[in-house]
């Protein structure tokens, strides 16, 4: 009701918004967040990579088939930090994984070509993901992902 | 069978951004265990075994003895300077002859000594006239392991008023061990004239001449024969009883080098090693000292893995230098063995990115006549190609569109946020050159806009964009707090 009642208040109202710490609707901030006037907290360095040297991973199946790929994930600041992963179709990773400061880890994420597929390349990407400020209006995250290729062998080849 | 991704709504947008196939980084390289060096104290042997895990094969590190432990010296009274403390003795007479025991302040170096003397009866017939006796110190027992080394020094005196062959006088120390029973001869001798202050010192003994555990006694038996009739005066001085026990130290700390390490965005330092006994640390050196990073406490054939993530320092321009020392102060006669199943460092290369978790876009008041528009710098975002292959890389991003908070629905214009790349920067004096500014353009959820870019074969190092950013707010819009995610992708 508040709201609406400030909505109504029209036009010359100010809009604090876009702005974190400004207006009744930012929430508070997290312990990490700096006071008023300070630089935002930077989120370190993220980086996703293959678990073998390369820029991109190939991985062959066929229709129906399965197969494992191995990647790393690496942090580069000096906390531990949770990494949510996100992958594109026919590929199944972890929802997150925790990394330890300036170490990587290495993730598996498995390929499952549906039946139907056909035969040929197919891309996909798997990206690591570092969150921004949940709390801020404007959080800024940061991405590094992995270009995966499917290879799908035709149906009845070798 | 599942087809769909398996995050939640909120990294849906995320596959959308991520569409574009991105460059993404040049994979991970792993460099094994190079080489071994800085004992003693310890001893390296088997270097293959540290570079390749999970063989059952096992670079090992032997404690050796570093000495340095100071050596034990018994029975307690020794010198003899103020007393016979300690020390009993049984004076064994006889019809021609009696022997007593006991101090002398005056004689030794420095003055106190222990002193059997000797006279004998009325012997008319000049017959043999022989009495003994045995000076026994207390007891001490040794618990130092295995000692490194056992020696026996004893200083005697032989007074028999100048006389030379009328009498003799022999003795003989033995080390009893009144644990085990027996004992063992440690010096001897016999003499039928004077002599003067003498150092005898024991051959033949050994680490296994005094057993940890065990209980011994220092006895010095004296004996004495002479024909002659009513003499006295005759006696022999001990002094500086000293049976040193010097005990092990058995130490290590050993070196393992990894050389040729590339650079990277990280390096995980990964160990997997188990000890037969005592813990060892395990050291990283980061150019000035050294630091425990981790523990060896796993008793083989179970192991502990250790991992770390290096420092730019303990990189070390690509020879990471790992110690493990052991970790028991002391005496120590057990040589304990670390076996190192493996040692690498995991490098991760590619391209990181990293900035401000947040941006603050200044509050804007409508004013019913024309829009307003808010601008503010993103902040310093940072692009690290730490790979070494130059194949280029670019940042792009892409933001949500500006919702009400807790409205949804609410949104600002699909066009309405803006971003304009600043000219790139390097804060380490990084190769500028084929490093330019993207276009930018209008930051939407599916279409990410470049930023900043590095042409293939440059953009090796470090590299900061520091975009300005502009929404622009409709005459007509619902006041109140809008939010958005902006989201940046190095590939």
């Amino acid at each position: 009701m508040r709201r609406r009642a400030l909505a109504a208040a029209a036009l010359a109202a100010a809009i604090p918004a876009i702005a974190a710490g400004c207006g009744d609707a930012v929430t508070a901030a997290p312990p990490e967040r700096p006071a008023t006037g300070e630089l935002p907290a930077r989120s370190a360095p993220v980086a996703l990579v293959p678990d073998a040297p390369g820029d991109a991973v190939v991985v062959e199946a066929r229709p129906g088939g399965r197969a494992r790929i191995w990647l790393r994930v690496a942090n580069g600041g000096d906390r531990p930090r949770a990494l949510r992963l996100g992958t594109g179709p026919w590929l199944r990773a972890p929802a997150a994984v925790e990394v330890p400061p300036r170490q990587s880890v290495r993730v598996g994420v498995d390929v499952e070509v549906p039946p139907s597929a056909t035969a040929g390349e197919h891309p996909a990407v798997v990206a690591a993901r570092a969150e921004g400020d949940p709390a801020a209006a404007v959080s800024v995250s940061y991405e590094s992902a992995v270009r995966v290729t499917v290879r799908v062998a035709p149906r009845g080849g070798r | 069978m599942r087809l769909a991704p398996p995050l939640a709504s909120a990294l849906a947008l995320l596959a959308l951004a991520l569409a574009p196939p991105a460059a993404l980084g040049y994979g991970t390289s792993t460099t094994w265990v190079t080489g071994l060096q800085g004992t003693p104290p310890g001893a390296w042997a088997n270097l293959a075994g540290a570079q390749a895990g999970g063989d059952g094969d096992a670079a090992t590190l032997t404690e050796t003895d570093a000495a340095g432990v100071a050596a034990t010296l018994q029975p307690a009274n020794r010198t003899f300077d103020a007393d016979a403390s300690g020390w009993t003795a049984q004076d064994n007479g006889a019809a021609l002859c009696s022997v007593s025991s006991g101090h002398d302040a005056g004689d030794g170096a420095p003055p106190g000594s222990i002193r059997t003397s000797y006279a004998t009866l009325a012997n008319l017939l000049n017959l043999l006239a022989a009495c003994d006796s045995a000076w026994t110190s207390d007891a001490f027992t040794w618990t130092g392991g295995t000692p490194a080394s056992v020696a026996f020094e004893i200083d005697r005196l032989v007074d028999l008023n100048g006389l030379v062959g009328l009498a003799t006088a022999s003795w003989t120390v033995r080390l009893v061990d009144e644990t085990a029973g027996g004992s063992t001869v440690l010096v001897s001798g016999s003499r039928t004239s004077d002599s003067g202050w003498t150092t005898q010192t024991a051959t033949g003994l050994g680490p296994g001449s005094i057993v940890s555990g065990r209980t011994y006694r220092i006895r010095i038996e004296v004996a004495f024969s002479s024909t002659l009739s009513l003499v006295s005066g005759f006696g022999v001085n001990f002094d500086n009883v000293r049976l040193q026990v010097t005990p092990q130290n058995m130490r290590a700390a050993g070196e393992l080098v990894v050389d040729g390490v590339p650079q990277g965005s990280t390096h995980t330092l990964e160990l997997r090693a188990g000890t037969t006994g005592e813990a060892f640390a395990v050291e990283v050196f980061d150019g000035t000292a050294w630091t425990t990073r981790g523990t060896i406490a796993a008793i083989t054939p179970a192991a502990d893995v250790v991992t770390h993530g290096l420092t730019p320092q303990e990189w070390n321009g690509g020879t990471v230098r790992v110690r493990l020392v052991d970790q028991q102060t002391g005496a120590d006669d057990t040589g304990d063995v670390v076996s190192v199943d493996e040692l690498r460092v995991v490098s991760t290369g590619g391209i990181s990115v990293s900035g401000p978790a947040s941006v603050t876009m200044p509050a804007v008041t409508i004013d019913g006549v024309a829009p307003q528009v808010s601008t503010a710098p993103l902040g310093d975002v940072e692009v690290v190609d730490a790979g070494g292959a130059a194949s280029g890389w670019m940042l792009s991003a892409t933001a949500t569109r500006w919702a009400l908070d807790g409205s949804p629905g609410e949104l600002l214009p699909a066009g309405a946020f803006t971003a304009a790349p600043g000219a790139p920067s390097t804060p380490n004096g990084s190769d500028l050159t084929g490093v330019s500014a993207g276009a930018g353009g209008t930051l939407g959820p599916s279409v990410p806009i470049p930023l900043m870019v590095a042409a293939p074969g440059t953009g090796i190092g470090t590299y900061r964009q520091n975009p300005t950013l502009a929404l622009t707010v409709p005459v007509t819009v619902r006041h109140g707090v809008y939010r958005s995610q902006i989201t940046l992708t190095a590939s």
